[in-house]
């Protein structure tokens, strides 16, 4: 197993299978990770463990995953969010951006390119930097 | 809104909701075949038969990718209503359109060649209007009967205009072939042009409001 350092990961999809197969991908390559399906789960996680990173489906059932982070950061202000989306647009992504999330990917994910955003944000957040 | 408007808004909503749950299964099954090759990286399994299995695995992510670009291409077909005027890359965009119109061209037997502009090619027009003027000539290229051509198409850029030029390999077949077809949709300053000589197939697209 690859030596990373233990980073808290909770993964926000409602495609069940995506979000057990990526979290699982994510634990291999040394991070500490949770996932969930719906909002209400995420939200009441959020309330209860801190997480370094939110990765977050855009298309969520019952709410748009831009809001869902919207309402993530209030509770955890210093969140990285990376949204996920099976769309992506220009509009959607500084639409994102502008409303607090570090990166925006489109699926289907290459792995070793979401561990690469990830190790960014965390050199990022050391430095300070958004 | 007119009524083929709101037809089109229809079937490009089914359009988007039937990719959008096709992404979803290529994206799980694209994290299956990748699970797979972790287990064999992280366990390292090197025998001969881990290294048939891991030739499948890339079968499997070359179907995916196949699968990945249809959907990329109903996509973006489908989301040509959401707004009357977005940038995009001219290079990626001619290569969806072709692509939705393959099936027809192997009816057909023609092929298509695409030698893209290495750099994307950014314009920013009426995408709806645009794709809808491209379909209608690529309809009518289908129209004629060719002896297996192949549909040569190059990205050119020539001063603050991007051309996409579109020729055939064999002259010979248009003998007795000629037309031209302007279509021109001066609101969006999108011009198309089609022309039948008889040495080339031309097919310029000419978007002139440029961001």
């Amino acid at each position: 197993m690859e030596k990373t350092k233990k980073n808290k990961i909770i993964i926000i999809d409602d495609e069940i299978e995506f979000a057990e197969l990526l979290s699982d991908r994510l634990s291999l390559r040394g991070f500490e990770t949770e996932y969930v399906t719906n909002h209400f789960e995420a939200l009441k996680l959020a309330e209860q463990k801190k997480f370094d990173i939110a990765i977050i489906d855009v298309k969520l059932k019952g709410i748009n995953g831009i809001e869902l982070m919207k309402l993530l950061l209030q509770i955890q202000p210093k969140l990285k969010v990376i949204l996920i989306t099976g769309h992506g647009t220009e509009e959607e992504k500084q639409r994102g951006l502008a409303f607090g999330a570090s990166r925006y990917l489109v699926k289907p994910i290459d792995i070793e390119n979401l561990k690469i955003e990830i190790l960014n944000l965390f050199e990022t957040d050391k430095n300070g930097q958004i | 809104m007119d009524k083929f408007d709101e037809e089109l808004l229809f079937v490009n909503k089914i359009i988007s909701g039937v990719t959008h749950e096709l992404n979803n299964i290529f994206s799980t099954l694209n994290e299956i075949a990748g699970s797979l090759e972790d287990y064999f990286d992280f366990h390292q399994e090197n025998s001969i038969a881990s290294e048939n299995i891991k030739k499948k695995i890339n079968k499997i992510q070359l179907q995916i990718d196949r699968g990945k670009n249809l959907i990329k291409a109903f996509n973006q077909f489908s989301h040509q209503t959401d707004s009357t005027s977005k940038t995009f890359n001219l290079s990626d965009f001619i290569q969806q359109t072709i692509l939705l119109h393959r099936y027809f061209a192997n009816q057909k037997g023609v092929k298509f060649e695409i030698d893209n502009l290495d750099v994307p090619a950014y314009v920013t027009c009426n995408e709806f209007q645009l794709s809808f003027t491209i379909h209608k000539i690529l309809l009518e290229i289908f129209k004629y009967q060719f002896e297996t051509p192949t549909i040569e198409i190059k990205i050119q850029k020539e001063g603050i205009e991007f051309r996409a030029n579109v020729s055939l390999n064999d002259p010979a077949e248009l003998e007795g072939f000629t037309k031209d077809l302007n279509e021109t949709v001066s609101e969006w300053k999108i011009i198309c042009q089609f022309s039948f000589t008889n040495s080339l197939i031309k097919f310029h697209i000419i978007v002139s409001n440029w961001s």
